[in-house]
């Protein structure tokens, strides 16, 4: 094959807008760049002059699938920056919501949108005639997902009953006790869940590269809602030197910012938190961890979306656990902590389901935001993804030009970028 | 098992697109109606699959939603499932993107559709980036309420 142009505008089944251009000549690669094409949305603009109330709530429509994972890490900016120091049980009902979110994002991507590569089936719209029980049983754990976040924040998505220092309201001990049952239940749904992946992981391309994987740590657990920065390559660092380790740039062909620390680029999210973390996970998660032979440090993008699944049992068997705490020292009504509004910086971190997001705030004494700086999961992942299509495009070159395309469009997939939004109409022919 | 509710009246629609918005927008004058008991008004907004978990709870849904049927802007048709069939080309570039006839069609699949359900569409004219809907489909509304409500009476059971 002499020439190859392969240009994948707005690549589907992804949240957003992104494109794939590799030109080949004479088998040489010419281009080859991983294109953000989405408009800029100026959220750290329009948090200056906010009172830092309403941050969580702002922040939290950055995304649909990560409202919850923006909320906390707003709240968690705001409480640094004004000596909150919330209660325990806060803390644990904070780590069930974000485990809810956390189950419905994974079993979104890997169920809905990666699933129909690995039965190359164009959509999950064909896959509910050829594979129905997987289909239902991937809705069971995208149900169970969304009720859990309603219970915990009020609602599915855009969390409403998140606040400095607290809840505005909290799930009753009945309705933490239905949870765990449904929670149990839902094991043996996502053991077969996790068992048809393995059974077509042999459809994922064989791929590695080397690279750096950052993600928070902590000796205590599986590192999600508290942590420190942790690297595979330069150990741990405080959550304060977040701009030192991603090290924001731009690049001419894309409008979302890349970054890189110790090396050329860096991977953030469900891989990066099993290659730092993976002693931490649950016993059903080790357990399916060592079914597909994953170990840490794994360097396979694709194995991103395993991670997200054996993530999905961890926070389900971690939510039980929880919720036996919280039901151990019995629920406190009225345990919000009080605070006064005061001037001062603060950093937020939190692992949302795509990777590492950092919130940084400023406010005056008024508690008005004077300065906002947020660094997103998928930003640091740009440049990693384009890193590796510049060494996997060259392993394709004897394939396809559809093989290729579709190669290079699930190795963004597996990053599970989420840049995003669209329409919603109907689109139909009366029958005769 | 739950038991199924009576009747819920969702809207299905992105107020951010133009015309996609009048789902919504026929919701909003609909709440301002005195309706029977027992009717839930509900924005579906950009919900994708998470439509599938809502309309599980119901006997009987009314969709309102913008629908290309090739008719003139502002056309309001009532139609059932299999009254259609889908000839929209999805873009496949998220979950936010819905396609109402594949969500009905997977919930009947998985044997969770509600027994009754009616779309009640508007053609739009535009959808595009825009807060706005075009000025056919804002003197549709009365009409399309008017028709909701029609459906209500006629598939409502006390």
């Amino acid at each position: 094959m002499s020439k190859i142009n392969i240009a994948v505008k707005h690549l589907t089944r992804i949240e957003g807008h992104g494109n794939i251009v590799l030109n080949v000549k004479d088998s040489t690669i010419e281009k080859i760049q991983w294109q953000v094409s989405e408009a800029p949305r100026m959220f750290e603009s329009f948090l200056r002059g906010r009172p830092h109330h309403q941050m969580s709530h702002i922040t939290s429509r950055i995304c649909g699938i990560c409202s919850i994972g923006h909320a906390l890490c707003s709240l968690k900016a705001t409480e640094a920056a004004m000596g909150i120091k919330v209660s325990e049980q806060t803390i644990l009902l904070r780590k069930i919501a974000l485990h809810g979110e956390n189950m419905q994002s994974h079993i979104l991507h890997v169920g809905y949108l990666v699933a129909p590569d690995l039965f190359r089936a164009g959509s999950v719209f064909p896959m509910i005639e050829t594979h129905t029980h997987t289909v239902l049983k991937i809705i069971k754990l995208h149900r169970l997902a969304n009720e859990m976040s309603d219970l915990m924040c009020g609602r599915t998505t855009h969390p409403i009953t998140l606040m400095p220092g607290g809840f505005t309201a909290i799930p009753s001990e009945k309705q933490l006790k239905d949870l765990k049952q449904r929670l149990i239940d839902i094991i043996p749904v996502c053991d077969d869940v996790i068992q048809t992946v393995l059974d077509n992981a042999h459809m994922l391309p064989d791929f590695s590269r080397e690279t750096e994987y950052i993600a928070l740590t902590t000796d205590e657990e599986y590192a999600l809602y508290d942590g420190v920065i942790g690297s595979t390559d330069t150990g741990r660092h405080p959550i304060e030197e977040y701009e030192s380790i991603a090290n924001e740039f731009v690049v001419p062909h894309s409008t979302a910012k890349f970054t890189k620390h110790a090396r050329e680029s860096y991977m953030v999210g469900a891989l990066a938190r099993f290659n730092l973390n993976s002693d931490k996970l649950t016993s059903l998660a080790k357990k399916w961890a060592k079914k597909f032979g994953l170990k840490a440090i794994n360097y396979d993008p694709f194995m991103n979306n395993v991670a997200q699944l054996l993530e999905y049992i961890h926070c389900v068997e971690d939510s039980i656990a929880l919720i036996d705490k919280l039901l151990d020292k019995g629920l406190k009504k009225n345990d919000n902590t009080k605070y006064k509004v005061r001037a001062g910086r603060g950093i937020g971190g939190v692992e949302v389901p795509r990777g590492i997001l950092f919130h940084d705030y400023t406010y005056n004494n008024e508690g008005i935001c004077t300065k906002a700086n947020l660094v997103i999961p998928t930003n640091q992942n740009h440049n990693n993804i384009t890193k590796d299509m510049e060494i996997f495009a060259p392993m394709l070159l004897n394939k396809s030009e559809k093989e290729i395309e579709l190669n290079l469009e699930m190795l963004v997939r597996a990053y599970d970028p989420c840049i995003s939004c669209s329409t919603h109409y109907l689109k139909v022919e009366f029958k005769r | 098992m739950m038991k199924k509710k009576n009747l819920a009246v969702i809207a299905v629609g992105n107020e951010l697109m133009g015309d996609d918005g009048i789902g919504p927008a026929i919701l909003n004058a609909l709440s301002g109606e005195s309706l029977p008991e027992g009717v839930d008004l509900i924005d579906g907004g950009t919900g994708g699959m998470s439509l599938l978990h809502v309309i599980k709870d119901y006997n009987r849904v009314i969709f309102i939603d913008s629908g290309d049927f090739g008719g003139v802007p502002g056309e309001i048709r009532v139609f059932t499932p299999k009254d259609v069939h889908s000839i929209k080309k999805m873009c496949r570039y998220s979950l936010h993107e819905v396609d109402l006839a594949e969500i009905i069609h997977i919930s009947q699949k998985i044997g969770e559709a509600p027994g009754i359900m009616v779309i009640v569409a508007v053609q739009p004219r535009r959808i595009e980036i825009n807060t706005s809907l075009s000025p056919e489909i804002i003197d549709a509304v009365p009409q399309a309420v008017k028709e909701v409500i029609s459906q209500i009476k006629r598939i409502r059971v006390e």
